[in-house]
This record gives structure tokens, sequence and C-alpha cells, in this order.
């Protein structure tokens, strides 16, 4: 065997020994086929299979044909699955004081919830990181409007009316009761049946799924109060994601970011544009005053922050979220407040 | 669930057996393009390809045709079910085998086969509007009462209408406006279904295999269900016609994760003898090569494929 044969089988060997590794990355998400948010989980798809080489694949799983979040969790932590695109409800199972964000009436709109992931974000982050759940990007859903049969503006309106409520949670189902209201928990596929049977009469959804699964057009009044909001993210296994070369994963999370990014300018402009075309259907939007959405405030200050805080969630983040929005609010009246005159000269 | 409502159109029997141009209520000519025999001739072809770059001509025509006689309902009928199918079958189709190797293409296909399913569908409207006028205008408030004057001769109207509809639904990746009119779609399927549920050698089965089992649950879909137009398409087509299997297999084994359904059924779509029925030979060809596609790229439908 001459020495250029042997040279050339020991390359060989080594380039066996230690291939560029290809990373499969199996993302589940309830989102759709086709909606914008499975776009955006392809659009970071494609864009690692690019900036990767082709090493990272991104396979996505849209539909919840992996299951619903809670076991879209059980596969990644079994390693079925490497990642989830979860919503608020699948991301407070891994860090329950998420639910400090989509406390009713808190976050009151979509800069105010950018100021809180602005200071927040991070601690969430390093939460989740120590957990073995890296984050490629936050998204939101939007925010929760009440549909309903009849019109709703107060709180009695909506307690005269059969509320879907989704899953199981006791506690919070005892509190909505204790309210005064009349909560009927069902699955999210029971919720068009029970409509048509009349055994609710009510629900709370964004807008582009209230018009996505046609339930607005057997409640027919949304109440024009923003009620919560959905922040969701999409995180990966850790495990899987340090498999990924070191120096591809800046490139591949700020990728993430930029679909992310996208991806949330559209969610706003859809919700708004299903409110136009659910309008057109027949939807009629009811207008909640200044002084009926105060009884909402008082109403969940008064029943839903002694059961909640402290329990679902710590007193620490739900103080750290009303100081960021404190001071976020504090900032935007300076802003908005006309520049003082300037002293008149002796 | 509205991206996997149309993905069987391409299964539909392409332009064969869809009663266009039966009335001969047109001239020598465009029958001989449009009429029943070319459908015939269409869909006992055994190479998609050259149907679908001989198409575009018999779609142009179709439009060149109308433009000269607008209250004609056969030319109508030919221009949308051209549409819809050359759509599904040739447009859609390809943006979904794109995706993961070139999503600005696949993207760019899917803008295109919205344009064609609506172009389909709006022809189909306006053929049922010759009879029936203000049809369209009625559908928004009431999709069913506006359709129950509709009678049977006019369910391959109905069909294309509710087929185009759907299918720009499902590539208008969630636009509000488009996804609100989901009911009147499903509701002129419906109608068509009613009226005639063996026409086309039981397509209308086939559009609710996909349906139903597409969007069990929130949407008001249901596997059960699903699998009763399975029963009956296969039943009208004597099991001989690969498109059901290919439809069940997509819509309801995909969503129950069940591998080894999925597999069996996609096996017997391709156990279909392709010679055995002329009138049914591209939809065989076409069903059978979705089906090896599918097999071939389980691991992007089922999580647990690898550990096979």
């Amino acid at each position: 065997m001459s020495c250029r044969v042997i040279v050339l089988l020991a390359v060989l060997c080594l380039a066996m020994a230690n291939p560029a590794a290809a990373v499969v990355i199996k993302l589940g998400t309830i989102a759709p086929e086709g909606s914008p948010w499975h776009d955006a989980l392809q659009d970071i798809a494609a864009a690692w299979q690019k900036l990767s080489n082709g090493q990272v694949t991104l396979r996505i799983y849209p539909g919840g044909v992996a299951g619903d979040e809670p076991d879209m969790l059980r596969k990644m932590r079994i390693g079925q699955l490497n990642a989830v695109a979860l919503t608020s409800g699948g991301l407070a199972e891994i860090i329950p004081d998420i639910r400090a964000l989509t406390f009713p009436l808190l976050v009151r709109d979509d800069g105010e919830l950018a100021a809180v992931f602005e200071k927040l974000g991070p601690r969430f982050s390093a939460v989740l990181d120590a957990k073995g759940y890296k984050v490629l990007t936050w998204s939101s859903a939007g925010w929760v409007y009440f549909f309903s049969r009849r019109p709703v503006t107060a709180p009695e309106d909506l307690r005269s009316q059969k509320l879907f409520f989704w899953g199981s949670d006791p506690q919070y189902e005892e509190l909505l009761k204790q309210s005064g209201f009349q909560p009927m928990p069902l699955a999210v596929t029971d919720l068009l049946p029970s409509l048509q049977t009349g055994l609710v009469d009510a629900f709370a959804a964004p807008p582009a799924a209230a018009l996505s699964f046609q339930w607005f057009a057997l409640a027919p009044y949304m109440a024009d109060l923003k009620w919560q909001p959905l922040p969701g993210a999409t995180v990966v296994s850790a495990k899987v994601w340090g498999e990924i070369p070191a120096e591809l994963r800046p490139l591949l999370e700020q990728a993430a970011a930029a679909a992310g990014g996208r991806l949330q300018a559209r969610i706003d402009a859809l919700n708004d544009q299903a409110v136009e075309a659910m309008r057109q259907r027949g939807l009629s939007l009811t207008r909640v005053t200044p002084e009926t959405e105060a009884r909402w405030q008082a109403l969940v200050a008064e029943k839903g922050i002694p059961v909640f805080v402290g329990t679902r969630f710590s007193r620490e983040i739900f103080e750290a979220v009303q100081e960021t929005l404190r001071a976020y609010r504090r900032t935007r009246e300076e802003a908005r407040r006309p520049e003082a005159p300037a002293p008149a000269r002796p | 669930m509205h991206r996997s409502l149309m993905r069987t159109l391409v299964l539909l029997p392409l332009l064969g057996g869809c009663g266009v141009f039966r009335q001969s209520a047109v001239d020598g000519v465009s029958e001989a393009f449009l009429g029943g025999r070319a459908s015939e001739v269409y869909a006992a072809d055994d190479d998609p390809e050259l149907v679908r770059d001989a198409l575009p001509f018999n779609l142009k025509t179709s439009e060149i045709l109308i433009a000269q006689n607008p209250g004609n309902t056969a030319l109508r009928l030919a221009a949308a079910s051209g549409f819809v199918q050359y759509a599904a079958a040739f447009v859609d189709e390809e943006a979904d085998r794109l995706v993961t190797s070139d999503l600005a293409r696949a993207r760019e296909l899917q803008k295109r086969a919205g344009g064609l399913y609506q172009r389909g569908r709006d022809h189909a409207l306006a053929g049922l509007e010759l009879a029936h006028p203000g049809l369209r205008g009625r559908l928004p408030a009431d999709p069913a009462a506006a359709l129950a004057a509709v009678v049977r001769p006019e369910v391959p109207l109905l069909f294309w209408a509710g087929a185009g509809w759907a299918g720009a639904i499902s590539v208008s990746g969630g636009n509000p406006a488009l996804t609100a009119d989901l009911p009147i779609a499903i509701a002129l399927a419906r109608r068509a279904l009613e009226l005639d549920e063996a026409w086309g050698d039981g397509v209308i089965h086939d559009f609710f295999i996909m349906f139903e089992g597409g969007s069990a649950g929130a949407v008001g879909g249901s596997e059960q269900r699903a699998r009763e137009h399975f029963r009956r398409a296969v039943e009208l087509t004597g099991g001989r016609k690969a498109s059901p299997y290919v439809a069940l297999a997509e819509a309801v084994s995909v969503r129950r994760q069940d591998l080894a359904e999925f597999t069996e059924l996609l096996g017997r779509a391709l156990a279909v003898d392709i010679s055995a029925e002329p009138r049914w030979r591209l939809s065989n060809t076409l069903s059978q090569r979705k089906a090896r596609w599918l097999l071939d790229h389980a691991a992007d439908y089922f999580i647990e494929e690898e550990q096979r």
C-alpha cells in the first residue's frame, strides 16, 4: 500500500469520525397549517436551512398533530419533539410567572406589552434557560375580547350568559363562580357545537380565532374591551440547541427573532382585519365606556388579585410588572405633554 | 385546517366525468376543444406534464368564448372546472412540494393558485347567476337559504364554486376577508352533496373527507363523518380510484398520527391498476404520484416516523 493511499485512508477515517453532523429539530405547534404563525415558522426553517448550509433542519408539525401544548411539552421531555411554539397557557406550565402578563386588564395595550417584555423578557428567558429551554422568539397572538350571544358591556351582562371556559382549572373556575359568572369548562373543540346547542353563550378569544373557527357567527357581539394579551414563545430544547455548531447559533437566533418581528406586525394587522371582516358579516361591537371599564377593573382587583397573586404567580413578578407599567406610562405621559413655554426674558 | 382543506383537489377526476358540455349548447369548435369528448381525452391521459402544458390553452380559449357568449352556462362550467383543477393539480400541488426546498417559490405558486381558484369560483358563480339572478349577493347572509332554489343539473357549478372558494381560502395565509367566507364555500359543496351525492364519481365525498378530517374539532369537522365519506367514495368507485385512500391518509391518519393506517391506505392507493379505468387514468396517475411523495416524506408528517 503506497504512502499516498495510507494518507487518503487516514483522512477518510478522520472525516468519518467527525462528520458535519446534521441536526434535525422537530417543532410542534397548535397553529393551523397555512396560518401566519405557521408561515413564520416556515420562514425560520428556510432561513436556518440556508444559513447552516443544510446542517440544521427545522421540521414543523402544525395544527396540533403532535398533541395539545401539555402533550407537546411531555414529548419534548422524552425527546420525541425538540421545540414547541407555545401560547401563554403552555408557557405557564414551565414558567407560572408568565401568568402575571395575562392577568386581566393589567397590561392595557401593545406598547405596554412591549415595555414589559423589554424589561422582563430576559428574566423569563433566564428561567426557561435554567429549565432546559432556549427561547428563540417571543410573540403574541393579539388580545382577548369577549364574544357573546347578547351584548356585553358591564360585568352583569356577562354574568347572565354561560361562559365557555377552556380546559380544567378548578381554582380559576371557582373564582369565576364566586364572582357571579357561569363558567362552562369544555375542550376548545367543543366550543362550536356548544354554541350551536346553547350550552354556552359567550367566550373570550382573539378576533382572528373567533373568525377563523367561525365562532363569531353564533356569538355576534364583541365587547370593545382588551381583556388580556396572549403572549407566546417558541422554545427549543437547550440540549438539542447545544448540538448546533456554536458559530451558527447566533445567526439562527437572529433569523428566528427577525421572523418573530415580522409575524408580530402581521398579527396586529390580522386581528384588525378580522374584526372588520366579522363586522361586514353581522358582528356588532359594543363600546365599553371608561366608567364601565373602571367597574371591570374594580372587580378584577377585588376578586382576582387576592386569589391569583402569590399563588398562580409570584407577588414579586406582579409588582415588577406593575412597576414597569408605571414607569412606561409616566414616560409616555411626559412625551405627550406639550413642552412648557420658555420663560420670558427679563 | 385551511391549508389541508383543499389538498385533495389534485385528486379530482381532472376534467373527466364532470358533465362538462353535455348540453351541447356550444358550437363545433368549442365542443372540439372544451366538450365532453375533450374532457375524456384529458382524463384518459397518463402523462400529467403533457396535460399541464396543454390546459392553459383550453382555459384561455374558454375565457375568449365566454367573452363572446357571456350567457352560456356550459362555457362557464368548462372554465370553472378547468381553472379550479388546473390550480389544484399543477400549481398548488407544486407549491406543496417546494415548501421545504424553496419557500419563496412555493409562496409565489400559492399566490398564483389563489388567483386561479378564485377565477374558477367566479365562473361557476356567474353560471349559477344565469338561472338565479342575485344569488351571489344573497350568499353571505344565509348560504343555505340562498342555495335552496338550486337544482340537481346545477350540481357541477355548485361544486366548482365551493371547491374554488375553499381552495382560495386554503392558500390565503389566513386572509380574514377570505376566511370569513368559509361557511359559504362549505354550503355550496354541501348543497351539491344533497342534490347528487354520487356526482363526479364520488368527488364530493373526496372533498368532504378532507374537510371533515382536516377540520375535526374546532371548526366543526368530524373524523367519523370523514370516514363515512371515505366509505361511500370507495363504494361509488369500486375501489378502483386512488383518490379516497390518499385523502383519508392525508386528512385523518396524519391528524391521528397513525402511521400504520397512513402506510396501509397509501399502499392501497398504489395498488390501484391505472390501466383498468381509462376515464380515471390521469386522476389515478396524479393520486399515485402524490401517494409515493407522501410515503417518501412521512417524516414531515409523523413525529415518530424515524423511530419506526
